[in-house]
């Protein structure tokens, strides 16, 4: 007779276990409906205008900043206690305990690539990890002007230089050339030019040069091709 | 031995029934497909005839998805009228005042009548100016990137107060009487709520994260978005105040954006060049993907009687959007386009030509909003004020109203 409890006890007990689990038993790991998800998002330090509402991409040797959250059951979890491992395409880069936020350097080179960055939270629940891909990108300069169309006539053309993702804080440090064909324009304001084209030409090459003096990978050229509305 | 093999026997029903209950209720939710991208039922919107924003599609004529075209119904095309002479950063109608605008240098104008200054912005360099939805608030930003300045206009009172707060981005939420940011930290940033009214500020979500942005979606939900660009995958978060917490409505979805009706979202996935538009409910269940190409800032969503309608720009170039990469070289000013406006119909997908295409009046249409029976929006070229009217049926500008030839 005891054998016989003992018997449907364990197994009244293990049906109750599974149970639990399925209904949610109050544990670390993410429960009924609601997944445990990795919200991880990064920002370069490139420059940006203010205006511009899309992600400042990293050039090269810009300054990234990442930072991670868990978010389970719809709730954010402290990590301040939690063990948190970063990777740099595939090797081990830095980790700690509450280590939520850490800061990188793009490489150096010229071109366009990527960095693999990869987070582990290894001794949460399942141990949540995310990976993202962090693109490397050439700086580069916009040139517009108030016209939908870039063409010119004979009255004065004006055209304002914008540059993305150069290492800088301040765009006043970068150093622009502005060449109509082929020939140097002084500007009083670096950013814009105000010329005039040939009174019998077809077409001028406007061409634009932007340097970053502190690092030599970031230089550009922007070449436009201007026509003259008679 | 017997007695075993019954004890085992049941212990692997009852798990196999445990098993069983957990595989079923883990379904639903945003499907993903293997690479992160959120896959939507079968089912587009029809496309118009030659195509949306082609030049030739009939006015007022719809495309069924059989190809029998049908007499519009709903709101039908009309004239075309500008609003505003001066270049405008941001516009709003409030009961007092009806419209105002806030222009280029800073002026805050009623322009219903006869143009009135009623305050000036006098911050130096304007980078951006925001007003309430209700038109009794307007928010400017001046300053550097990095030590941004935010003053408050009580329109009402023609009053300006500044905002301390240290962030690069607001909202308005939808109702137009609190302001969302997110607080620079020194280890993250915290989602904080301001009330203009009380002054009083509240803090509701703490992350490590950065490089987030905002959207106020409804009086209760706020979306948390990566800063969008094609070379980057994102997520588009909700964040319920009423403490409901964080809710991942869509993963890794690269140049995510995102604009909100009354029960839906339209929602922008980057391409390597171009992307698309899909429907996305306040659960994260992918819908209808449109087979249009815009930009979510091009579009509005219409509202009390006109709420089955999106209201779209979209550009008469297709090849334009599609050979981009989006939204990075729009919103770098690489290129413009040219609009044709259109009404989409949300029930039974009808597109509906508002304005004709035209070879002579262009425009590159932002900052979209719906006013009663009327749908305004800026040029981003001139950042000239426009206004169509939802509720007459020319379908080209009105005659004596003069447009320029760009």
């Amino acid at each position: 007779m005891s054998k016989r409890l003992l018997i449907l006890s364990t197994i009244l007990a293990a049906c109750g276990f599974l149970a639990a689990a399925a209904l949610g038993f109050p544990g670390r790991s993410g429960a009924q409906g609601a997944p445990l998800e990795v919200l991880l998002s990064w920002r370069a330090d490139s420059y940006v205008p203010s205006r511009f509402s899309g992600k400042a991409l990293p050039a090269s040797e810009s300054r990234i900043t990442a930072g991670v959250d868990l978010v389970d059951q719809g709730q954010r979890v402290d990590l301040s206690g939690q063990r948190v491992q970063w990777y740099v395409n595939n090797e081990f880069y830095q980790g700690g305990t509450g280590m939520t936020r850490i800061t990188l350097q793009a490489p150096r080179f010229i071109g366009t690539t990527s960095i693999q960055l990869r987070v582990s939270i290894p001794d949460y629940g399942r141990g949540p990890g995310k990976t993202v891909i962090i693109p490397v990108v050439p700086p580069e300069v916009v040139i517009g002007s108030s016209a939908p169309s870039l063409s010119a006539d004979e009255t004065p053309f004006a055209l304002e230089a914008v540059p993305y993702f150069f290492n800088v804080g301040d765009p006043s440090g970068l150093q622009f050339s502005w060449a109509l064909s082929g020939r140097v324009v002084g500007t009083s304001n670096p950013f814009t030019v105000t010329e005039r084209m040939a009174e019998d030409a077809r077409a001028a090459r406007l061409e634009l040069r932007v340097s970053n003096p502190e690092r030599a990978l970031e230089r550009i050229t922007e070449n436009l091709t201007l026509f003259p509305i008679r | 031995m017997k007695k075993a093999l019954i004890i085992t026997g049941v212990l692997a029903v009852a798990v196999g029934i445990v098993a069983t209950g957990i595989f079923l209720r883990g379904r639903g939710g945003a499907a993903d497909t293997p690479d992160g991208a959120v896959t939507p039922p079968p089912g587009t919107l029809p496309v118009p005839i030659g195509g949306a924003g082609s030049e030739g599609a009939d006015a007022g004529v719809v495309a069924d998805p059989d190809g029998n075209s049908t007499p519009a119904e709903g709101p039908s095309a009309t004239l075309l009228s500008r609003v505003s002479q001066a270049a405008v950063l941001d516009y709003a109608i409030n009961p007092q005042d009806g419209l105002i605008v806030i222009d280029a240098g800073g002026a805050v104008i009623s322009i219903s009548g006869e143009e009135n200054i009623i305050a000036r912005a006098n911050f130096g360099g304007i980078s951006g100016a925001w007003f309430s939805a209700d038109g009794k608030w307007l928010l400017v930003r001046s300053g550097t990137a990095e030590s941004p300045r935010w003053s408050l206009l009580n329109v009402d009172e023609r009053s300006w107060r500044d905002v301390p707060a240290n962030t690069d981005e607001m909202v308005w939420s939808p109702t137009g009487g609190q302001l969302a940011y997110f607080a620079r930290r020194i280890d993250g940033s915290a989602l904080t709520t301001f009330d203009p009214e009380e002054g009083t500020t509240r803090s509701r979500l703490s992350l490590s994260a950065p490089d987030l942005s905002l959207r106020w979606i409804t009086p209760a939900d706020i979306l948390i978005i990566d800063k969008p660009s094609s070379l980057a995958a994102g997520g588009v978060w909700k964040f319920s105040l009423g403490g409901d917490g964080l809710a991942l409505l869509a993963k890794d979805v690269p140049g995510a954006d995102v604009i909100w009706g009354d029960d839906e979202g339209l929602l922008f996935t980057a391409g390597p060049t171009g992307g698309r538009l899909s429907f996305l409910d306040i659960r994260g269940e992918a819908g209808r993907v449109a087979n249009f190409l815009t930009l979510p800032s091009k579009c509005v969503f219409g509202k009390e009687e006109l709420n089955e309608y999106l209201f779209c720009a979209i550009p008469q170039d297709a090849s334009l959007l599609k050979d981009s990469q989006l939204p990075d070289d729009y919103l770098k000013g690489k290129f413009s386009t040219a609009d044709a406006l259109f009404a989409i119909d949300l029930v039974n997908g009808a597109f509906l030509p508002i304005t004709a295409a035209s070879r002579t009046f262009v425009f590159d249409a932002a900052n979209m909003k719906v006013y009663g029976s009327d749908l305004y929006f800026t040029d981003r070229n001139t950042r000239k004020l426009y206004r169509a009217s939802l509720a007459e049926a020319t379908g080209t500008p009105a005659e004596g109203e003069e447009l320029e030839d760009q």
